[in-house]
């Protein structure tokens, strides 16, 4: 299987490019890192941050247990993967499914972990040994990442009613290990490194991990599942839709494992994560008087999510049969993404604000959908319909990087250096309104006019 | 509108340093079931998605309908009807949803009724409502022999229309292919089952080393099996294509 991502990533960019990945990582890594330490995070904080970051990023990508579902019934195109042997071969689903956590734990790891983690090297506080055990637990948290999303989504799969118990127990465990929680996850191992925080920390995940695997089981519950009409309903009242894609493609997100709910999963991931940086970083206490705009701009970046999961379930190709052009297809995607990320982004960005204050929200509601128009119209024109592949493209990652950060953090930056709330106000509409322009822009030169 | 529907003048296609295509010509006339044969890898599929828009060839000049596949894809897309090789209906719709959708795109008046009488002819009418993905293989393609032909076009390509369909919706398909001819449109099969070229077809092509090697009149063949095995020399073919 690593055999097989490695071939199908270095065919896609050339392997120079991929094999840079990892380096092009690193870079940003120390250079954040750097620049965190710079204005006054402690190495610890700094610290903290990658493991959370690595805990949420893990969360994502155990979304395998949406995807898996779907890729074990070879519903992913024309590419075939060995995860899809179990029909082949006398081998398990959950075996594969196994194997296939275990292949993106150290994929995940080698690309995206390890220079991480080797970007605190950078910090004069830090030795080699913070380092290695930073990794450990970075890798351990994003493990557990990985196991309690894949276990939750297997367990939603399932049985939807195990859900809520679930989540009961999880309360009471949190009740039971009160004020330590996180003492059984791999986070306390890094601060206090010893063969007991090892076990406390890697034990019950690495349980739960292998009972997520256990319960996994890519043919659901249903079989010949029927459903009326939906298309039309859903046509009639898309009235902009000229050729009727968009209603096509709101049912293949709203019936692929996960539903609607995938989306709204990886945007409460980046809230869950921002959430914990702007209560732990001074630096960024300002925040928490008008979050609603900063919530807005974190959220329009994470809404390439959601444009990645419109893209998972078909090619451009698969619509040249018909009598429509491939900028058909991408205009209609585009059209389906703001049908989607918008609402989405909204109830985070009031989330937000209900959560610490109410100051700019409307001006906040106003600038997040001219943020994702940036967002999505840099990532069609350097992506297309393959972002989910082509953001491992060392190149195309590197000027989704530089073009997303020229733009967006002066607008942070801005808003949060200004004195009066009508001026934070007018820096974010003014930049999230030229922000906007310049997706438009590229989003055209990709699709044309 | 001339009486060749279909015009291909040495067209050529290379992916990199492999040669799918080297100086093809044929033409089809309007009204023929028109055979397109070859042993795997000869470049038919290739062929099938240059005349309809999906890919440009490297040369050689094309017209489809009096339409020019490489300049205008989408004029020959919307009159034609395409059945490809190895492609399932959209995995999260039912049937019924993806044929509004083609009806959508296609603008199809009429639809209730030409579904229901396709699904009573291909018998899948317990599968309307069922997602695409849940359907058999042959279900699956029972629903891309109906996409092709709701529109009823003038011309429809095929690229192994009876994969994994039974013998009796065989039958069913290849004796709808033989009326929708007879009503004056025209079919064009990439297929390297003879047995359905022999059924259906008026005429055969052979393709061979990307380019044509024959052209019969299924008439004039007393053993199309024998003809196919001269002309193509299926070992060799074998180990080009490993």
């Amino acid at each position: 299987m690593l055999k097989e991502e490695w071939r199908m990533h270095s065919r896609l960019f050339g392997g120079e490019r991929f094999a840079l990945f990892p380096v092009f990582v690193f870079a940003i890594s120390a250079l954040l890192i750097y620049g965190s330490g710079f204005i006054g995070f402690s190495s610890a904080e700094i610290a903290v941050g990658a493991m959370i970051l690595s805990f949420f990023l893990g969360a994502n990508v155990g979304t395998i247990g949406f995807v898996g579902k779907d890729a074990l019934r070879n519903l992913l195109g024309d590419v075939n993967l060995l995860v899809f042997s179990s029909r082949t071969l006398p081998v398990s689903e959950n075996r594969i499914i196994a194997d296939f956590v275990i292949k993106d734990l150290i994929y995940y790891s080698a690309l995206l972990i390890t220079p991480l983690t080797l970007g605190f090297l950078v910090l004069d506080s830090m030795m080699v040994a913070d380092v290695a055990r930073l990794w450990v637990s970075s890798t351990g948290m994003f493990l557990a990442g990985v196991g309690l999303s894949f276990f939750l989504t297997t367990l939603y799969s399932k049985s939807r009613k195990a859900l809520p118990v679930f989540v009961a127990v999880l309360i009471a465990g949190l009740y039971i290990t009160w004020p330590h929680p996180v003492d059984y996850t791999p986070f306390t191992f890094y601060f206090t490194p010893g063969l007991l925080t090892f076990l406390k920390g890697f034990v019950p995940l690495s349980v739960l991990t292998v009972i997520g695997v256990e319960l996994f089981n890519p043919h659901g519950m249903e079989f010949s599942r029927r459903y009326s009409d939906r298309y039309t309903l859903i046509r009639r009242a898309l009235d902009f839709s000229d050729k009727g894609l968009e209603a096509k493609y709101l049912i293949d997100l709203a019936r692929s494992s996960g539903g609607i709910w995938k989306v709204m999963f990886s945007q409460a991931a980046l809230f869950g994560f921002f959430v914990v940086i702007v209560d732990r970083a001074v630096y960024l206490s300002p925040i928490k008087d008008s979050p609603a705009m900063f919530f807005a701009i974190m959220h329009s970046l994470g809404s390439v999510s959601t444009y990645n999961w419109l893209t998972r379930f078909d090619d451009v190709e698969d619509y040249l049969r018909l009598p429509v052009e491939k900028s058909d297809v991408l205009r209609s995607k585009h059209r389906t993404f703001f049908l989607i990320s918008i609402p989405v982004g909204w109830i985070f960005t009031v989330l937000s604000a209900i959560y610490y204050s109410t100051t700019g929200l409307a001006v906040a509601l106003i600038g997040y959908p001219l943020l994702t128009y940036f967002v999505v119209g840099v990532t069609i024109y350097l992506t297309g319909m393959d972002t989910n592949e082509l953001f491992f493209d060392t190149y195309r990652f590197a000027l989704f990087t530089v073009a997303i950060t020229v733009v967006t953090v002066p607008i942070f930056v801005a808003v949060m250096l200004m004195n009066s709330n009508v001026a934070a106000y007018t820096a974010f509409l003014t930049g999230s309104s030229v922000a906007a322009v310049i997706g438009h822009i590229l989003y055209s030169r990709k699709v044309g006019n | 509108m001339s009486s060749e529907v279909i015009q291909v003048r040495n067209l050529s296609k290379n992916y990199g340093k492999v040669q799918a295509l080297n100086g093809l010509s044929f033409s089809v006339e309007e009204g023929e079931t028109y055979g397109f044969l070859g042993p795997n890898g000869a470049g038919k599929s290739t062929a099938i998605n240059i005349l309809t828009g999906q890919i440009k060839p490297s040369s050689g000049e094309v017209s489809v309908l009096d339409e020019d596949p490489v300049s205008s894809p989408v004029e020959v897309r919307g009159k034609v009807g395409i059945l490809p090789e190895r492609e399932d209906p959209p995995s999260f719709m039912t049937p019924r949803e993806y044929f509004e959708f083609i009806a959508e795109v296609r603008e199809i008046p009429r639809l209730d009724e030409k579904v229901e009488k396709w699904a009573e002819r291909l018998e899948f009418q317990d599968k309307l409502d069922t997602i695409n993905m849940d359907l058999s293989k042959g279900e699956k393609q029972k629903v891309m022999v109906t996409q092709a032909f709701l529109h009823e076009p003038e011309l429809v390509f095929i690229d192994e229309p009876l994969t994994n369909l039974d013998p009796v919706i065989q039958e069913k398909v290849k004796e709808f292919f033989r009326e929708y001819r007879e009503k004056g449109n025209t079919l064009f099969v990439c297929t390297h089952v003879l047995g359905l070229a022999e059924d259906v077809c008026t005429r055969v092509g052979i393709l061979k080393d990307g380019k044509l090697d024959e052209e019969v009149d299924i008439d004039d063949v007393d053993d199309l099996t024998e003809e196919f095995l001269d002309e193509v020399d299926v070992v060799e073919s074998a180990e080009k294509n490993a």
